[in-house]
Formats: C-alpha cells, sequence, structure tokens
C-alpha cells in the first residue's frame, strides 16, 4: 500500500501534505516519505493532515516519529487539522498529541 | 442482523476490513465520519487481535475472526470476535497521555482510541470466542 505524500518547500518552512488515511497500511510509507523531507531537519516544518480522513494509532505514532525526528534536527513542526476534520482533531485531543503539539488549523496560519 | 465478515488473524486482515467498511458504506450510505471512525475502531481491535491473540491449543493457528455489524439510521453495533485463549483488551493498561513527546512510547494507543470513540465497549468470552462489543450512538452531527 502507498500514499501520496505532497511536500512543498516554501519561504515560511516545508509543507508535508499526507493524502488519504494514515493507518495500518500506509504509515510506514509515510513515514519513509517524511525521512526523505526532512533532510538534515534544520527549520519548521508544517504537516498538513487537511487531506487525511482519519488516523489510527499506526497514524498517531508515524506523526510521533516524525515529530522527534524534527526535535532531534533542532527543528519545528506544527500541525495542521481544520477545524472541519472533526475526526483527526478528535483523535489528536484523546491521545493527548494536542497537548504536546504546536497545532493549527491552516497551513497558512503556521507559516506567518 | 447483521454484515458479517470472516477472517484469519494475519497481516492481510486489515486491507479486507477496509475494503468490507468501503462496502457497507456504499450499500447503507453511511456517513463519512462514521466510516472513518469504524476505519479506526476495527482496525486497532484486529491488530490487538493479530498482535496479542494465542491460538487455543491443539490449534496452531491461524486464528479464525469474525466481525458482525448491525447497522441502522440511530445506531451501529459491531461484534469483533476470535477464536482463541481468553484474552480481555479492556484489561490493556491505560496509557499515559500526559508524557512528553520525546517520553511517550510508540504505541500503547489503540485500545484507548476504541474506548474514547465508542458508546459502548464490552468484552466477554462465549464458547471460546473473544466478543468485543462496540456501540455507536448517531448522534445529529454524525447523520449529515
Amino acid at each position: 500500500m502507498t500514499i501520496e505524500v505532497l511536500v512543498r518547500e516554501t519561504n515560511g518552512g516545508v509543507v508535508i501534505a499526507p493524502k488519504g488515511p494514515l493507518d495500518g497500511l500506509t504509515t510506514d510509507p509515510f513515514v519513509q516519505e517524511c525521512h526523505r523531507a526532512l533532510g538534515d531537519a534544520v527549520g519548521h516544518y508544517i504537516l498538513d493532515l487537511s487531506e487525511v480522513p482519519y488516523i489510527s494509532s499506526a497514524g498517531l505514532s508515524g506523526v510521533l516519529i516524525l515529530a522527534r525526528a524534527v526535535h532531534l534536527g533542532k527543528g519545528t513542526l506544527t500541525v495542521c487539522i481544520p477545524e472541519s476534520n472533526k475526526i483527526v482533531r478528535d483523535l489528536f485531543r484523546v491521545s493527548g498529541f494536542s497537548n504536546v503539539m504546536n497545532i493549527c488549523v491552516a497551513v497558512e496560519d503556521a507559516l506567518k | 442482523m447483521p454484515e458479517r465478515l470472516e477472517l484469519s488473524a494475519t497481516p492481510e486482515a486489515l486491507r479486507q476490513v477496509k475494503q468490507w467498511l468501503q462496502e457497507l458504506k456504499g450499500r447503507y450510505a453511511l456517513p463519512d465520519i462514521i466510516v472513518g471512525e469504524l476505519n479506526v475502531i476495527l482496525e486497532e481491535l484486529v491488530m490487538n487481535i493479530i498482535k496479542h491473540a494465542k491460538p487455543t491449543p491443539p490449534s496452531l493457528g491461524p486464528i479464525p475472526v469474525r466481525i458482525e455489524a448491525d447497522l441502522s439510521d440511530r445506531r451501529v453495533m459491531v461484534r469483533v470476535m476470535d477464536e482463541s485463549l481468553p484474552f480481555d483488551p479492556l484489561s490493556r493498561p491505560k496509557p499515559n497521555l500526559s508524557l512528553d513527546l520525546n517520553d511517550r512510547p510508540i504505541g500503547g494507543l489503540g485500545i484507548h482510541l476504541v474506548r474514547e470513540l465508542s458508546d459502548r465497549f464490552q468484552y466477554s468470552y462465549e464458547q471460546g470466542w473473544n466478543v468485543s462489543l462496540i456501540e455507536k450512538t448517531m448522534h445529529q452531527e454524525n447523520r449529515e
């Protein structure tokens, strides 16, 4: 199983945007794509989850791996989840991820 | 009652579960939010079986898994069953959600997510089968 992960560099940081569920079938390829995008991991990274319909515990582990890799490289990570994406927002909240990660609702906010 | 899916506790099961939910979505016109939550619930329960269930001797495996779903406008009831030694997923320790990013273990969240996404989550052991019963009430916002 593969997952489409769009990576684009902007003046405000590198935007990583997976498209599709982050689950037990897609998290390994997602993490591989993230490692490819990170390079030396210095700088600001934005994980855009607007096109992710749901995320399982496997997907949350993938986000945790990404966050640690960014922090290890002294970079910063912001996770974007639109208000309309209720499932992913809920899952970040009940897993406690919302308390330990920078969360925003729109990529534009994270790039400011 | 009910829709039924028969599986074996192998990595292929996850793909089959997701395909089955996609079929149910079409047949019952299920809202995206319910389909998303059911995807998470069933993935966590099936992965829990794959990782932790032990075959009942003299069987050596693979462990038979059966999923039944009863779907209506007002509620969704799902039974996830596996024929193996007794194993109560609700006995798994609750994760420490206050840990910092670097101190958090990778994994261990699955059953916690099922609890949070369900209105009812019960376990029983019936004639050699572990049975997890999940109930979700269709709240107004979920029906749209």
